[in-house]
């Protein structure tokens, strides 16, 4: 069998912040080329931390973390150029919206990594308002991010990492906290987007979004392990 | 966009060239910025105290009733800055120092860090003393600053702003007072927090070249603050919403336990020095 090599890898990881406070325990899955994957699992057993591990933002105690076939380390977070491509091919939206929006508008919100990228400021245009399109947030353009309601908060959010065009999305509860419209924006823009062959990773506690994206699903238990 | 279910997704975003970032002086917002923004998780209360005790030394002291140790933190902290016999500072500044080393690496780095800044800081402000012919006392100056706050650190990162909160019941201080130093503690723990949460978020978002240094600078900054002004804010109208009637009611905790006998004989010591350095014994 010559499957394609995963996008994501984790593969036997523990991690515990701090000494006593275990937070994954032995956890191994993977996401494939084109595969959307659900995380499930009670609060605590460790789904955001999954995320945190791998996107570098934590580092394994043991086991390895593999993102589009790097391996996630000190190493590569340290490497400048390395973890910018990094970040730029995997988009990553925190549980808490709001944690991760700190420009004055939404507008330059949406074109900070665009901008960043060293695109040309026509290209940036295009991107912010293709993307204000899909998510249907083109009128808060102008608008504080601070002073939105919760569900627009983390469209933005959404929107912000989608118009780096990362290959992978890695999504902390993407839909709580959005009414049905703005539910049915984001399932179908994820449904697309894994469509086009690109990956997604979510955690969630909706098993609407599971079916309307078509995802596989990985069982956390409290013990902070996976269930198989 | 009028049917969700079937969106076309623009072509740049699912073309497949790739980015190559370019190596740029992109420092500026990881080199000041991130710093600054650490600097204040530095300060964070309670930070290691996520239900674990982060050394033996600090399990030893958990057991002592909080209040207790705040009462021998204050005996100390007037013993180190009216000592005029240096020996005593050092006497005290090896002790906090012994009691640092049996802690992990990371949580040595967060108390020595702003306690090293803060005392070089001080040293500088001393200098035109030394110039005026006192030469140790930029010296003299860092080292009680150091030890001091190596002292409160100690205590604030590693014990629970709740537990800071009701110790300060035991020394009779009215609800009021307690209640604006549970919601600024809280705020502090907070503003650490989202500190921490936006420097990660940029970082993660700092993909390529920063044009606007500044302007991302300045969101940090004032995110952080609108946060602080905003929690404050949502606190008070829930503790409305919840019944709020002015009355602060914390939990006392017990005093003298054998551990607290134990904490409070070695204080009694520690001041005996000071009394024999000073040469009033
Ligand atoms: N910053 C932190 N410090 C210490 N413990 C944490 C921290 N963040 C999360 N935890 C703990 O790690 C465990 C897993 O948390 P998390 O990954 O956020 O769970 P989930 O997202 O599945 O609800 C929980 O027990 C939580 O208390
Ligand atoms: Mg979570």
């Amino acid at each position: 069998m010559s499957e394609p090599e995963p996008v994501v890898l984790l593969d036997h990881v523990s991690f515990s912040y701090g000494e006593a406070s275990l937070a994954l325990d032995d956890v191994s899955f993977e996401v494939a080329p084109g595969e959307a994957v659900a995380l499930l699992g009670p609060n605590g057993c460790g789904k955001s931390t999954a995320l945190r591990v791998l996107n570098g933002l934590e580092f394994a105690r043991s086991g390895s973390v593999e993102v589009l076939g790097r391996r996630v380390d000190r190493e590569l977070m340290s490497d400048q150029l390395a973890a910018k491509a990094f970040h730029q091919q995997v988009g990553f939206v925190f549980q808490n919206a709001d944690t991760q929006l700190f420009c004055p508008s939404v507008g330059e919100e949406v074109a900070f990594g665009p901008r960043q990228m060293g695109l040309s400021e026509t290209e940036v245009k295009r991107r912010v308002a293709d993307v204000m399109d899909v998510f249907d947030i083109a009128h808060l353009a102008d608008r504080a991010p601070y002073h939105l309601s919760g569900g627009e908060r983390h469209k933005v959010a959404i929107a912000c990492v989608v118009s780096m065009a990362p290959r992978l999305l890695v999504l902390d509860e993407p839909t709580s906290g959005l009414d049905e419209e703005s539910e049915d924006v984001v399932e179908g823009f994820l449904r697309s987007f894994v469509a086009a062959g690109r990956s997604v990773l979510v955690t969630t506690h909706h098993p609407c979004l599971v079916d309307a994206i078509g995802a596989r699903v990985v069982r956390m238990d409290k013990d902070h392990r996976v269930v198989s | 966009m009028a049917d969700p279910s079937s969106q076309v997704l623009p072509d740049w975003l699912v073309a497949d060239d790739a980015y190559v970032p370019s190596r740029d002086r992109d420092g500026f917002l990881r080199r000041n910025v991130l710093r600054l923004t650490g600097l204040l998780t530095d300060f964070q209360v309670g930070a290691a105290s996520y239900g674990r005790a982060a050394s033996p030394v600090d399990r030893a002291l958990g057991a002592v009733p909080t209040c207790v140790r705040m009462a021998g933190l204050l005996v100390c902290l007037v013993c180190v800055s009216a000592a005029s016999n240096m020996a005593f500072v050092y006497l005290m500044l090896a002790l906090v120092l012994v009691a640092m080393a049996s802690r992990p690496a990371p949580a040595i780095v967060r108390q020595l860090r702003p306690a090293a800044i803060a005392a070089a800081v001080s040293a500088l402000l001393m200098v035109p003393a030394a110039l005026l012919g006192q030469p140790s006392a930029p010296v003299r100056m860092a080292v009680r600053v150091l030890t001091s706050l190596c002292l409160v650190l100690g205590l604030s990162q590693n014990v629970p702003w709740n537990r800071l909160v009701a110790a300060l019941r035991a020394f009779h201080l009215s609800a009021e007072v307690i209640l604006v130093m549970d919601l600024a503690l809280k705020d502090l723990q907070l503003l650490g927090r989202a500190a921490l949460e936006l420097t990660e978020a940029i970082a993660l978002r700092s993909v390529g070249v920063d044009r606007d240094r500044t302007a991302s600078a300045a969101g940090v900054m004032g995110v952080c603050f609108l946060r602080m002004h905003d929690h404050a804010a949502r606190q008070s109208e829930a503790m409305a919403c919840r019944g709020f009637t002015g009355v602060y009611e914390v939990p006392a905790e017990r005093v003298l336990t054998p551990s607290a006998i134990v904490y409070l004989a070695g204080i009694a010591l520690l001041v005996c020095c000071f009394c024999f350095l000073e040469g009033a014994m």
